[in-house]
């Protein structure tokens, strides 16, 4: 199973772009067509997720929701715990690490889910609901936790603070979240008979542009491998355990709460994955103190190529486990 | 032709702090600004706070005691936490109505 996930095309591209950095190629992507990646992603994600949701009923999706929730205001918690005390890191700096942790990298899930799909177990197709139910909750837990502590630094330095009310619009307004809520809006009103005429575009291209987007994700991580050296070993230990950690309780909270071995694995990966897009901005413009290296090397350097080549077939594993 | 002389302010910091910056600068009173998106190296390597190592130029022309004032600003606000500089130089303009607006207290 490892094996195969290893030669599948999107750690194969993944690969292929930390490769081109480490001979020091001069390859990498426009930055308009890795924008045009992840907008056609996020929207064809959302309306597709929207046009299975408007095929079922709200009772199929509360309990799976409930637990996304619950996991949302677990995760942020329990890395921050571990980071502060298996890991020793600052208060400020565990805040921050633990808002990336509980919230969610959308490129992890669609490789989960695409790896699932693979291995025979599609996942339920209201899985890109759930995405948005984790994506904040743990960056706003987090940041709250790094808050007292900061707002303290901040009277002394007499930086202005953003308010909660602030950091909420700028999660709820980023345009990954716009495109993925609106695009199940879409997806939800006009239904599988409106969404036929665009399905072809929507889904016959998207396997192919997410190897696109992962080559480019293999060349964002290869020129931080660097980085590494900087953040030491217990971070580079605490970038695999604390997704362990979360794609397990993730897998057997999905279990518990009737998803299938597929959505199960999914909302695994989904609890292990560090977000690299929503939370930085959020985080640097609240905490500001907090070390950048720490929480981008983290998310990009060790979790995401972790989850993507270890974790999917692990969290599959014990999906398959609980299961039967 | 009758040129006046301005000042062209010049910012270049993280992309995270870009609305915060124009918002600065506008609340001063500079009438409009130019916004680019930008790569590079500084005094501590590379760009390390965006996941692809971008960095914001804003530019703005103001008459020099906005200028001086943009600046002082932005050295209070963001020196000590975030990777940005900040430098003006004289420039001549034509048209320099295009550049004075009612300055505002922030």
């Amino acid at each position: 199973m490892l094996r195969s996930n290893l030669l599948s095309p999107l750690v194969l591209a993944f690969f292929l772009g930390v490769g081109a950095k480490l001979i020091r190629s001069e390859l990498s992507l426009p930055k308009d067509l890795y924008s045009s990646l992840s907008l056609y992603l996020l929207l064809a994600l959302g309306i597709h997720g929207g046009v299975e949701l408007s095929e079922r009923t709200f009772e199929a999706i509360a309990v799976p929701a409930g637990a996304t929730i619950l996991l949302g205001c677990i995760t942020p918690l329990s890395a921050y715990f571990l980071l502060r005390k298996a890991g020793r890191f600052s208060r400020i700096d565990s805040a921050a690490l633990a808002a990336h942790y509980g919230s969610v990298s959308a490129v992890t899930y669609m490789a989960a889910s695409q790896f699932a799909t693979r291995m025979g177990a599609t996942p339920e197709g209201y899985m890109p609901t759930l995405l948005t139910l984790l994506e904040s909750p743990g960056i706003h837990i987090a940041l709250a936790l790094g808050a007292i502590k900061a707002s303290k630094a901040a009277k002394e330095s007499g930086a202005p603070r953003r308010s909660t009310g602030e950091i909420l619009h700028e999660i709820l307004t980023a345009r990954s979240m716009v495109l993925l809520v609106g695009g199940l809006l879409i997806g939800f009103l006009m239904g599988a008979e409106g969404y036929a005429p665009t399905k072809p575009f929507f889904e016959g291209g998207f396997k192919g542009a997410l190897v696109l987007f992962l080559l480019e994700m293999g060349l964002i991580a290869g020129a931080r491998l660097s980085d590494l050296k900087k953040v030491g070993l217990r971070l580079v230990s605490l970038g695999v355990a604390i997704p362990i950690l979360h794609g397990s309780l993730g897998v057997l909270l999905g279990h518990y709460a009737g998803l299938s071995v597929g959505g199960a694995t999914v909302l695994g990966t989904m609890a292990a994955s560090a977000s690299y897009i929503a939370a930085p901005p959020a985080v640097r413009m609240t905490l500001p103190e907090a070390n950048p290296t720490y929480y981008l090397t983290a998310s990009l350097v060790v979790t995401f190529p972790f989850n993507l080549v270890v974790g999917i077939p692990l969290y599959y594993k014990v999906a398959t486990i609980l299961a039967s | 032709m009758n040129p006046s002389k301005m000042k062209l302010v010049t910012v270049v910091c993280e992309v995270a702090l870009t609305s915060k910056i124009v918002e600065l600068a506008k609340s001063l009173g500079a009438s409009g600004f130019t916004l680019t998106d930008v790569g590079g190296e500084g005094s501590e390597g590379r760009a390390f706070d965006d996941a692809h190592d971008r960095k914001s130029k804003i530019e703005f022309v103001c008459p020099a005691p906005l200028a001086s004032r943009a600046m002082k600003e932005i050295q209070d606000r963001y020196f000590s936490d975030y990777s940005v500089i900040t430098y003006s130089i004289d420039v001549e303009v034509l048209r320099v109505g295009k550049f004075k607006k009612e300055v505002s207290r922030v």
